[in-house]
């Protein structure tokens, strides 16, 4: 009945999977989005794209998710780049616990892919 | 035939109608009659066979009889009633037309005596094993069907005299027609409770809580027939709420199925987040590929409970009824669209409404307000009176108010379906207590949210402010807790220019484990002016202070 707090989107991009998220994420759907994105991830990737862009709220336990998947990532020796607009509302909770020193940031999926 | 039929067996000469060529001594006969008794005709069918049996089984001084009706879709006959050999019903005996004892019966439309069982064709073992030594049994026919067969045997060896067999064959013949009639009202009470049961399991058994809503919903089943009526309460994206009704022209289970069609279809749409105008566009060109041309008419409104602001698509349905808090009520008038099914490329434009806190939309199907002898106008004036004069607007009481009001016998002849959806004022202090489950923390920033928003809070502030307390309330769930069903509390006050917020568990502490709390820690001191935390054997508490910057 409840509806559904987020919606994520995965398509391929060149060698990048790129997830788009919308909504929020909290405690109940951090992990199955975490899950989801980098299952999606083949020998063949070169890393994931996770675009903020539409997520309104995100709170400790989608951090704690983006830690995980750097390291999930990393040891694979794949690249892991966020998408978060300048004026985008979680920006604030990912700076406040240290995402940005961690975790490349880009304000668009082009940038990103760029590089 | 005669020259397959095994030994042991003997066919009595007589018509499956017919009346005995010896008159039976008087008051076996008159025994007889008393199977067409009328109180019979008006048991239920397994009453009706046992009571059979057991006359029977007195009149003939048999040993055991036994009833098997004709299953037409298989053509066996299935053991329905028996005295004496109760297996045979327990363990559903089925006989094919044709085959053994009571098959023959069947197949040949006439008696059949088997004075030794030892020696004949006997298919169903439960009679040798009971020791039966003689069987006598007749056909059941009804109007030149055969319908069944009733047999009767003894333990002891015994030759069924042809007045045994008239009698037998009168008992059935009485019997049939009561049979035939109890087993007809069986199959359609069946399916009238099976169609009940299927429109049930249609509707939503229950109703979502959605914060800042209150919602409530009848259905009444029309008083002989199933019908197509439906409704439906949607928690849609960012906290707005879908309400829906609907009536499928017709009844039976096939306007139920459509229902169900009907209201899957709009809940998909709908989740879609498709205003209501595009979900009926939607819906009516799904309803044409339908078999059978089926219509419907539908409302289907979106309300935004924070702000009031509603949006309505009609399909040929009747006006709703606005309840306001203070009292007083009017329809709810709407552009309407012809019914879903009856036009090609219908175009459904949308009417937008207010409602103020407090007050409640009602929603209904025509079964509410069929009264044949009214015009429209006067049966909807009859409906708006009897929602001004509803004590209040609460969801519950309200919808009784209105059936109490407009069917007060609760039978109709037609199918009724009411939904009120009210909403809440909201409150100077939020005080809310949660079950302490992961997916209550979309509702607490939905209503913290809100409530921030009415006391004021800017966009920073309720941003801060909500990525504290939905730390503080992700540590009542994960932390303090064993396994199994808890709650804890959240209040906020405003305060001058700063907002409080406590949040309760009731649980045992326990230290905050690895990085992923002490984040969540990290996150309430930086967005909140003051977090304390304390920690007792009843639970734990934390409270936390921010004033607004505007």
């Amino acid at each position: 009945m409840n509806a559904q707090l987020a919606r994520l989107q995965l398509r391929d991009s060149g060698a990048f999977v790129v997830a788009e998220i919308a909504g929020e994420i909290d405690m109940s759907n951090a992990d199955d989005l975490g899950r989801t994105m980098s299952g999606r991830l083949t020998n063949d990737s070169a890393g994931l794209i996770v675009d903020l862009s539409a997520v309104t709220y995100l709170d400790s336990a989608a951090i704690h998710t983006i830690y995980e998947l750097r390291e999930r990532l990393t040891s694979r020796a794949l690249v892991l780049r966020l998408v978060v607009p300048p004026d985008a509302p979680t920006l604030l909770a990912l700076r406040l616990t240290g995402v940005p020193d961690a975790v490349a940031l880009f304000d668009t999926v082009a940038a990103a892919e760029a590089g | 035939m005669a020259g397959t039929r095994p030994p042991g067996t003997g066919h009595v000469l007589l018509g499956a109608a017919g009346l005995p060529s010896l008159a039976a001594p008087g008051d076996q006969l008159r025994a007889v009659y008393r199977l067409s008794d009328p109180a019979l005709s008006e048991l239920p069918l397994q009453r009706l066979l046992d009571e059979l049996l057991d006359r029977i089984r007195e009149i003939l001084d048999v040993d055991t009889t036994a009833i098997l009706l004709l299953d037409p879709e298989t053509n066996e006959l299935v053991a329905r009633a028996a005295r004496g050999i109760e297996e045979e019903v327990e363990r559903g005996v089925r006989i094919p037309v044709g085959r053994g004892f009571a098959g023959r019966i069947a197949a040949e439309r006439s008696a059949i005596t088997i004075p030794d069982v030892d020696h004949a064709d006997v298919l169903n073992p439960i009679l040798r094993e009971v020791g039966i030594r003689s069987l006598l049994g007749v056909p059941l026919v009804m109007e030149g069907r055969v319908v069944g067969v009733l047999h009767v045997g003894s333990r002891v060896p015994r030759i069924f005299s042809t007045a045994d067999a008239a009698i037998l064959q009168l008992a059935g013949n009485r019997a049939a027609p009561a049979i035939e009639h109890a087993r007809l009202f069986d199959a359609l009470d069946r399916e009238h409770r099976s169609a009940v049961a299927l429109q049930r399991s249609l509707l939503p058994d229950l109703l979502p809580d959605i914060a800042e809503t209150d919602v409530a919903a009848r259905y009444l089943p029309a008083r002989d027939e199933v019908g197509g009526d439906w409704y439906d309460v949607l928690e849609l994206s960012g906290g707005r709420v879908g309400i829906a009704i609907g009536d499928v022209a017709g009844h039976g289970v096939r306007a139920a199925a459509t229902m169900g069609q009907l209201r899957t279809a709009l809940r998909a749409y709908a989740l879609e987040d498709h205003p209501p105008g595009e979900a009926l566009r939607l819906l009516d060109a799904l309803l044409q590929t339908i078999r059978g041309r089926a219509m419907a008419t539908v409302a289907y409104g979106v309300l935004n409970p924070e702000t009031g602001d509603m949006t309505i698509a009609c399909a040929g349905h009747p006006p709703g009824v606005i309840v306001t808090a203070s009292g007083e009520a009017r329809l709810l008038e709407t552009h309407r669209g012809p019914p879903l099914g009856a036009l090609p490329f219908a175009q459904f434009r949308e009417t937008p409404a207010r409602l103020e806190p407090g007050d409640a939309l009602a929603l209904y199907t025509d079964g509410l307000i069929e009264t044949r002898d009214a015009p429209l106008t006067e049966r909807l004036e009859m409906l708006r009176a009897a929602a001004a004069d509803a004590p209040d607007t609460a969801p519950d009481p309200l919808c009784d108010h209105l059936l109490d009001a407009l069917v007060p016998s609760r039978a109709s002849e037609d199918d009724v379906a009411v939904v009120v959806v009210r909403r809440l004022a909201i409150p100077n202090a939020l005080r809310l207590r949660l079950p302490a489950e992961p997916d209550v923390l979309g509702r607490v920033r939905l209503s913290l949210g809100r409530w921030l928003r009415a006391r004021g809070a800017g966009t920073e502030d309720v941003h801060a402010i909500m990525i504290a307390v939905g730390e503080a309330c992700a540590n009542a769930i994960e932390h303090a807790y064993p396994p199994g069903p808890a709650s804890f509390d959240l209040e906020a006050t405003l305060d001058d220019t700063t907002i409080s917020v406590h949040v309760r568990d009731h649980g045992g502490w326990r230290e905050p484990r690895g990085q992923h709390r002490g984040r969540g820690l990290a996150l309430m001191e930086a967005t909140m002016d003051e977090v304390d935390v304390r920690r007792g054997d009843n639970g734990s508490e934390i409270a936390m202070r921010r004033r607004l910057r505007g």
